[in-house]
């Protein structure tokens, strides 16, 4: 790998009407020595490593509290 | 030479030879607000939600295209979980409760430190706090623009700015935005329209991208390069 290549981005979707995100999307990218174009300091083409963390948000404020166990909410406030 | 040593060589190297500067802003004459201001709005309203579910699909591998589409896929995994407050709870298997400091997951005999187990190690460390993404892109809100389409990469295009009048029209144009992936919005008490783009894209500098990379690998997923 060649992290001298190595670009991270985020993607927000906005729900417009209620100006709160859908989602939010992660993309971690590097080169790979000898294969990655890169211009500009942005991976443009090439092989290359790619990650993606693709979060979708949803049903705001209708979680309710959940019950915790005594044995995991022990382990919770422990560090 | 220690692996600090090449790491902090590697940040510089990124520093100097990174050009990539998104102007937040619209472009000139342009009644689209800017990103930066938008993405801000959102942050500040998201801090307020008490509660929400959030999924996250996580791929890796190689990709040999712009759009950074995989083609060789090396990591696949799938979590889900329940926000309430500063603790998430995923009560799919395995069952476990996380804050953004520590984490208990149910192992089949009992609770666990999540980071005694290869699965919660995994879980933790691929999962992040939606805030605390929220967080970390907040503080590069200066390279906020908007973007076409999820994937980020399609280029900023002018903002098209429609005079408000005719309803059928409008209705029609709204349903038309939508299917193109963008919600056309009312300005109040203003006389236009501005078909905003539902996207906005934040870039990180190399330094936080570098960092970004490691946390991927010291989850233990990666098995290319």
């Amino acid at each position: 790998m060649d992290k001298t290549a190595t670009n991270a981005f985020y993607v927000i979707e906005v729900d417009h009407e209620t100006k709160l995100p859908k989602g939010i999307t992660l993309t971690v990218l590097t080169g790979r020595k000898g294969d990655t174009i890169v211009k500009g300091g942005r991976i443009v083409g090439g092989d290359h490593v790619a990650f993606h963390f693709e979060y979708t948000i949803s049903n705001y404020e209708k979680v309710e509290a959940p019950e915790i166990p005594a044995a995991a909410r022990k382990l919770l406030a422990s560090r | 030479m220690t692996r600090r040593t090449v790491l902090s060589i590697a940040t510089a190297a990124l520093l100097v030879s990174w050009g990539g500067a998104a102007v937040a802003g619209p472009p000139a004459g342009s009644k689209r607000p800017a990103a930066g201001k938008v993405f801000r709005q959102v942050w500040r309203n998201f801090k307020k939600a008490k509660s929400y579910e959030v999924s996250v699909k996580i791929e890796g591998g190689i990709s040999g295209t712009p759009d950074h589409a995989i083609k060789t896929r090396t990591v696949n995994e799938n979590y889900s979980g329940e926000v309430y407050g500063s603790l998430m709870h995923h009560p799919a298997m395995p069952r476990a409760f996380r804050t953004p400091k520590s984490g208990a997951i149910f192992t089949g005999t009992g609770w666990k430190n999540i980071l005694a187990d290869r699965q919660g190690v995994r879980l933790d460390r691929l999962f992040s706090f939606p805030q605390t993404l929220f967080d970390r892109a907040g503080r590069y809100v200066r390279f906020a623009e908007w973007v076409e389409s999820a994937s980020g990469s399609e280029e900023e295009k002018p903002a098209e700015i429609k005079l408000v009048g005719d309803e059928k029209e409008a209705d029609e144009e709204k349903a038309a935005g939508k299917e193109k992936g963008r919600t056309v919005v009312k300005s109040s008490g203003k006389k236009e329209d501005v078909d905003l783009p539902r996207f906005i894209r934040i870039e990180t500098p190399p330094k936080e991208a570098l960092k970004h990379f490691i946390e991927v690998e010291n989850s233990g997923c990666m098995s290319v390069g």
